[in-house]
């Protein structure tokens, strides 16, 4: 932390003002706490010397200051000086604390952190709030000119306060303070191509921005421009604004762009209010005061909060009773996304019933099985020329294989010792074998045959197993599976957690009471204000603090001061009377939900999703067993065939011997 | 086969967090020269300077939703961590090792950027225009021309910034014919105080404008200028 000015300041009066410790930084200056008695009250000094006219902006400033813009904004309350006399180096103002960033509170996923007990009607609260503070601001002629979502700051009870109002726009009948900064997203078409900010700013150019913040309030932190964009080049945010390209008004397509995926459109406000957004966005806005002002849209979310229905399913689901059904449900539903912590269980679903679901879809069952075997082909004989040819040659072969036979007989008796004699009776053997013939043709299309149905027979039998198989399927419910699991481990653990948290609930309640009771109320005559405000200053200030071990070596008190304080805190306890209709503080439950709650989400939403595609995999399943069938049966019949066609021929001699041979050296080679 | 078993799977997480988070996305990929002539010092000063860059956007609230940092380290080419925003940034311990496949690296970064740019629209998400830091202690082992046409083409059309950061022995002559502008060279090992002004800018980038405007403060207290 950097060190603090020890010198002291001075007020427009004269007044010293001590800086205490430093509570922020930014580009111009920082801001300090003030040594009391000031304590709602910081200041900010500047790193550098300001220019006069920023002076005089600050003075004007702080002469127009009152108390509604005290009360809605950091505003200038005093000037400071270093020295008495000399120029102006700073400014106090109202201290805000616990605030936050308004880009905090629209963007869910920081909203669901910062802000987790925030629903629809504390988004639509929060923008009625700063429509009361935009209102205020222009009300006294003032401009704000550089709106953000870094200088809006809301608590957690939708208040909203406006902060860096030093760089606001100030005029006087004189002259015009500019206001000289400014950022694009929030920037109204009509100034959003000028190369710098040293211009008149009007009310007109705020309510740009201010519709803006509103949209992304009431529609999850959406930018109203940031759509899809169906031209080929990029469509920057602030070409976007400068071109008028509204993603979600009625008047979208004629600009090429269309509402993001998984986001919710103008019908979930009521007709007036989509209007407004409609002519803050619109071409006619950029006329001179087109846009819709701050109290127009106050009226309107004051008159939408009147007309806010929670929903059914969810009470953590405020919505605009003018719509039939939850849109938050609806949107949660589809895209699987938390809009919203739920603030009384940590999931929707009955996961009893979403499994009975799961169990009634009907496995598809082991894939039948269609082989060849199934079929029985239908012999076709050979053409009797062809049987003739095919018995000539098999006469051929035998007698090949007898002349061998022969042969070999009378080489092992000896009775040819020549072998070179052999040499006729090998070429003739060889003769024999080859022999040509109508046969040998119609072998070698039976085979061409035989092989073509072999491989269609392999490639749809692959694509048969893959697709009319239950593997799919098998996998699928395996991990819907282990998400239920999932989804059980988790419930189970929130449940524990919430039995020890009502079994802690009588220790809490009694604790509660015991810190209500402070320690000014005791009335023991020796505990004077004296001692009270050193216990106080040691941290017991209430009953639920002391006890002997808290009292110890505190030196002020001897035996009978600690026992005469036990004996009150004994006295207040039996003050307590357990209610056990009270049940758990409303607070910790929430804690607990708001943890459990995101870790159970995604399962539930993948055990949702998970199922709906267990069926479609069944459903395909039984499908392709349907439509894949004729064309497997088909590839099975024609192997069939193809087998008993060329059946004849593999009973030849020379097939035996060259399936012999494979066999040999294919010893297990099976062959269907 | 025409009729292939195709099932509409679920969601994909992507579109899930752009709606859960629709904040403009300011985009940035480091290319990060891994080859063994980094190892010892310079491969651990790196690491150190990256684990920094990823805390200090983790302290901005803004920025936390808004950058998105890609690392795509080179010698061999690998796609360390996917465009991510702060919550989630994946913290490597990168190894040198292999030689410097620059021209690869560079052509599969501008194939992401590719991609992530059409998530985003397709998601309706704004962006900034994407940011490229190559950041390199040789000269590439692989053909880099078609790289360098690569990013004049993406320069030219505003598709991205490119920027070249040589360290120690670094052939600057290349870089220079890679880069359209000038590549800077890092002091020593400054690494770390090159990610605190990548940091830096960034934050202040993510707070602009998400247009084509570039805001990069002058590279002082890293650069040898």
């Amino acid at each position: 932390m950097a060190s603090v000015p020890l010198k002291p300041f001075f007020d427009s009066s004269g007044k010293r003002i001590l800086l205490g410790k430093k509570i922020g930084s930014g580009g111009e200056g920082d801001v300090y706490e003030i040594v009391s008695p000031h304590l709602k009250i910081v200041a900010k000094i500047y790193h550098k010397p300001l220019e006069s006219q920023k002076q005089d902006k600050l003075l004007l400033m702080v002469r127009g200051c009152n108390d509604e813009l005290k009360s809605i904004s950091a505003w200038p309350v005093d000037v400071l000086y270093a020295r008495e006399g000399g120029p102006v180096v700073g400014f106090l103002m109202p201290k805000i604390s616990d605030y936050e960033p308004v880009h905090k509170v629209y963007g869910p996923t920081h909203r669901k952190e910062h802000f987790p007990h925030a629903d629809w009607r504390f988004l639509v609260r929060t923008a009625k709030n700063l429509a009361a503070a935009f209102f205020v601001i222009h009300k006294f002629g003032y401009v704000i000119g550089d709106v953000n979502e870094g200088n809006i700051l809301v608590n957690d009870e939708a208040c909203v306060r406006l902060i860096d109002c030093d760089s606001f726009q100030v005029r006087t009948n004189e002259r015009l303070y500019y206001c000289e900064v400014g950022v694009a997203q929030f920037t109204p078409p009509e100034i959003q191509n000028s190369k710098h900010f040293k211009m008149e700013r009007t009310a007109n150019h705020d309510n740009f921005g201010l519709s803006i913040l509103f949209f992304q309030l009431l529609f999850l932190g959406r930018h109203p421009f940031s759509g899809v964009y169906s031209g080929k080049e990029d469509m920057p945010l602030d070409k976007a604004i400068a071109e008028f390209r509204f993603a979600y008004s009625k008047n979208s397509p004629l600009k090429s762009i269309s509402a993001p995926p998984n986001s919710v459109g103008l019908s979930v406000v009521p007709n007036d209010i989509s209007e407004l957004f409609e002519r803050a966005f619109s071409e006619t806005g950029a006329r001179p005061a087109g846009r819709p002002v701050a109290g127009e849209w106050w009226d309107a979310f004051e008159s939408l909060e009147k007309r806010m229905r929670r929903c059914s399913a969810d009470s953590v689901h405020s919505y605009y009773s003018g719509l039939a059904t939850c849109p938050w449900c609806r949107l949660e539903e589809s895209s699987g996304l938390l809009l919203f912590l739920s603030a009384d269980r940590i999931t929707k679903i009955d996961l009893l019933r979403e499994w009975q679901k799961v169990e009634a879809i009907t496995p598809p069952g082991p894939i039948p099985r269609i082989s060849k075997g199934t079929f029985i082909p239908h012999l076709v004989p050979l053409a009797p020329d062809i049987e003739r040819s095919l018995d000539y040659r098999n006469f051929c072969q035998f007698a090949g294989i007898a002349i061998i036979a022969g042969c070999l007989v009378m080489v092992l008796g000896e009775m040819i010792t020549d072998y070179l004699m052999l040499l006729p009776v090998v070429i003739v053997v060889i003769a024999l074998f080859l022999y040509p013939g109508k046969a040998v043709d119609e072998k070698k299309k039976r085979l061409g045959n035989l092989k073509s149905a072999r491989y269609m027979w392999d490639l749809w039998n692959k694509k048969w197993t893959a697709e009319a198989g239950d593997s799919a399927y098998i996998t699928q419910l395996n991990k819907l599976r282990d998400l239920k699991r999932k989804y059980e481990s988790t419930d189970r653990e929130y449940r524990t957690s919430l039995l020890s948290l009502e079994r802690t609930n009588k220790e809490r309640q009694q604790k509660k009471l015991l810190e209500h009771c402070s320690i000014d109320t005791c009335t023991v005559p020796r505990i004077n204000t004296g001692l009270k405000n050193i216990l106080k200053s040691l941290g017991i200030g209430t009953a639920a603090d002391i006890s002997r071990n808290a009292l110890l070596g505190i030196p002020q008190l001897d035996n009978t001061l600690t026992n005469e304080l036990l004996a009150w805190r004994e006295k207040m306890e039996r003050n307590f009377i357990f209610d056990p209709t009270k049940g758990i503080d409303r607070l910790d439950l929430q804690m607990l939900i708001h943890k459990y709650q995101p870790m159970i989400k995604p399962v539930e939403r993948d055990l949702l999703q998970g199922t709906l595609k267990l069926h479609r995999i069944q459903e395909d399943i039984l499908k392709k067993r349907i439509t894949l069938r004729p064309a497997i049966e088909k590839r099975a019949r024609d192997l069939a065939q193809a087998e008993a066609d060329f059946e004849v021929f593999s009973r030849t001699p020379e097939e035996m011997i060259r399936q012999e041979i494979i066999g040999f050296f294919h010893p297990k080679k099976d062959s269907r | 086969m025409s009729d292939n078993l195709i099932l509409p799977d679920q969601q994909p997480l992507g579109a899930v967090t752009f709606a859960e988070n629709p904040e403009p996305r300011c985009p940035c990929l480091l290319l990060l020269d891994t080859s063994g002539s980094m190892a010892g010092q310079p491969i651990a000063e790196l690491n150190a300077g990256i684990r920094e860059f990823y805390n200090e956007l983790q302290t901005d609230s803004l920025a936390i939703k808004r950058v998105e940092v890609a690392l795509l380290s080179f010698g061999p080419v690998r796609l360390i961590s996917e465009f991510n925003t702060a919550e989630c940034f994946f913290d490597p311990e990168l190894k040198a090792e292999g030689d410097t496949p620059m021209g690869e690296a560079i052509q599969k970064g501008i194939e992401l950027i590719k991609t992530r740019k059409e998530q985003y629209r397709a998601n309706g998400i704004s962006f900034y225009r994407p940011w490229i830091f190559l950041i390199t202690d040789g000269a590439p082992t692989d053909a880099w021309q078609t790289a360098a046409a690569m990013v004049r083409e993406g320069e030219n059309a505003k598709s991205f910034a490119f920027f070249a950061i040589g360290v120690h022995k670094a052939d600057m002559k290349i870089l220079k014919q890679i880069s359209v502008r000038e590549p800077v060279k890092l002091q020593g090992l400054k690494f770390r105080e090159f990610f605190q002004w990548l940091s830096n800018s960034m934050k202040s980038a993510s707070r602009s404008n998400p247009g084509d405007r570039i805001m990069l403060s002058p590279p002082l207290g890293w650069s040898e200028i």
